[in-house]
């Protein structure tokens, strides 16, 4: 620093010329400049970074604590449900075991065609048949199958598989005046919804002229399906499958069998 | 002039915690991410593999349970069918027998003798009763017989039906179910007609197996 004063004349020394070449900057730092920027910025990008780190991690640990917890509770849970259900199982197996469900099933399919027998309407088969019939044509014989006989309760116990859909294969004996006649027997057989596939198994022209025939044909005892069916109680008195009645009386559809195979 | 690097050395203070804080929580997760998230996913794991052992069983366990159901059920429909509609020989033999000749007579037939073959149907605890006669009818009354067989309330079978002309021709039909199902010309023509029914009477459990017979009355 310099001293300025007035009348300097006197005792003021004499002061040097500027100099006339390029001055250094005036510097008054006491130490020199350093750019701490980056250093800093840096250091605040990790600090922040490291946070959101710690903070995913708490989370993911204490999400994973208390999972994990539940988790292996629900896993001692199932394995002592698996355990509970072992036992049960067993033991079901066990009481089924002892069911003899075979020779059950045995009883109901034998009932059930008992039943069958009981609730086949001939006074329906009748009326039906007497529809198809045609003038020049008399039946001589008429045997259902498939309702129940030795061969199907034989079959039944060897486990073969049965009709399921009440069908019933009829074998029509009869006698024809001729051979028209026959045709259009089984034309109508064909075109009634109670039978179905109608085909010859014999036929022989004797010495009367008659055309005696053996007809094979699957009879519908309930029909085909139809839209809306009004369906009547049977009586209470009835056993447990009363048939239907014929003409006189109002037709009642027969009622299932009430028990059921067991497989 | 310092160099650039000066500066990091010199706030060493300032960048380091920094950097070994973002790289302990770094080095955390990588622990997480490699040993915690395994566990997580092993017990997944295990769940899964619990549930599907538990599902078959579950469902055995259903099915054994509707199999058993049903066999109760059924035992229940058969019990109540040897209850109600077989009973026993000593609750059921004159009912079902004055109701055979009961339904004969209002459809206009008239049975002069009965036989009454029994078989025993021992492995259902069985006795079939049958009811063999012959009448002399018309088309109508076997027809009308027919429909009260089937309007009874009592469990009757028709096994079979066996027509003849009544003038001693030959058997018109014959066999199990054998019928003139249509009207023949005349349908007030005597016919010479033999029926078979039958029935079932459950064996009391006491029963012994009797012989099979054929017993007849006139």
């Amino acid at each position: 620093m310099s001293l300025l004063t007035e009348n300097t004349e006197k005792t003021a020394p004499a002061i040097a010329p500027p100099p006339s070449g390029p001055r250094e900057p005036l510097n008054l730092a006491a130490r020199p400049f350093t750019n701490t920027r980056p250093v800093t910025r840096v250091a605040v990008l990790l600090w922040l970074l490291g946070l959101l780190l710690l903070s995913g991690n708490v989370s993911l640990f204490w999400s994973y604590l208390s999972g994990s917890g539940e988790k292996r509770a629900e896993l001692s849970r199932l394995e002592n449900r698996i355990d509970h259900e072992t036992h049960t199982v067993a033991q079901l197996e066990a009481r089924v075991a002892s069911q003899d469900l075979e020779q059950q099933n045995k009883e109901v399919r034998y009932l059930n065609r008992k039943i069958a027998e009981r609730t086949f309407s001939w006074s329906l088969l009748f009326d039906r048949l007497a529809e198809v019939m045609p003038n020049g044509v008399r039946l001589t014989h008429l045997a259902p199958s498939g309702i129940s006989n030795d061969k199907q309760e034989r079959d039944a116990a060897a486990g073969i598989a049965r009709q399921r859909d009440n069908r019933v294969v009829l074998t029509i004996t009869g006698e024809a005046k001729s051979d028209e006649a026959l045709m259009q027997f089984v034309d109508r057989l064909f075109a009634h919804p109670a039978f179905e596939e109608p085909d010859f198994s014999h036929e022989t022209r004797g010495d009367d002229n008659l055309v005696k025939f053996d007809i094979r044909v699957r009879y519908l005892p309930a029909g085909p399906p139809r839209p809306a069916i009004v369906v009547e109680e049977p009586p209470a008195s009835a056993p447990a499958a009363p048939a239907t009645a014929g003409k006189p009386a109002p037709r009642k559809p027969a009622p299932k069998p009430s028990a059921q195979e067991i497989e | 002039m310092r160099s650039p690097g000066e500066i990091w050395r010199q706030r060493l203070w300032v960048w380091v915690p920094a950097l070994l804080f973002f790289l302990a929580t770094d080095l955390a997760f990588t622990v997480y991410r490699f040993g915690f998230a395994d566990r997580v996913a092993s017990l997944q794991a295990s769940l899964k593999e619990q549930q599907e052992r538990l599902s078959p069983l579950t469902a055995r366990e259903q099915k054994l349970q509707g199999l058993l159901a049903r066999s109760r059920s059924n035992q229940m429909a058969v019990e109540k069918l040897y209850a109600e509609s077989f009973s026993t020989r000593k609750r059921r033999l004159t009912n079902i027998t004055g109701e055979v000749k009961s339904l004969a007579r209002r459809a206009g037939l008239d049975p002069r003798s009965f036989s009454y073959p029994e078989q025993q149907i021992q492995q259902y605890g069985l006795v079939k009763r049958s009811f063999v006669f012959s009448v002399q009818g018309t088309y109508l009354e076997l027809r009308k017989f027919i429909n009260l067989l089937e309007m009874s309330g009592q469990f009757l079978t028709l096994e079979e039906i066996t027509l003849s002309e009544a003038g001693g021709g030959q058997p018109a039909g014959r066999g199990r179910g054998a019928a003139l199902p249509p009207p023949p010309p005349n349908p007030g023509e005597q016919l010479h007609i033999s029926l078979t029914l039958s029935t079932l009477f459950a064996q009391p459990a006491d029963a012994e197996p009797l012989p099979v017979v054929a017993r007849r009355s006139s």
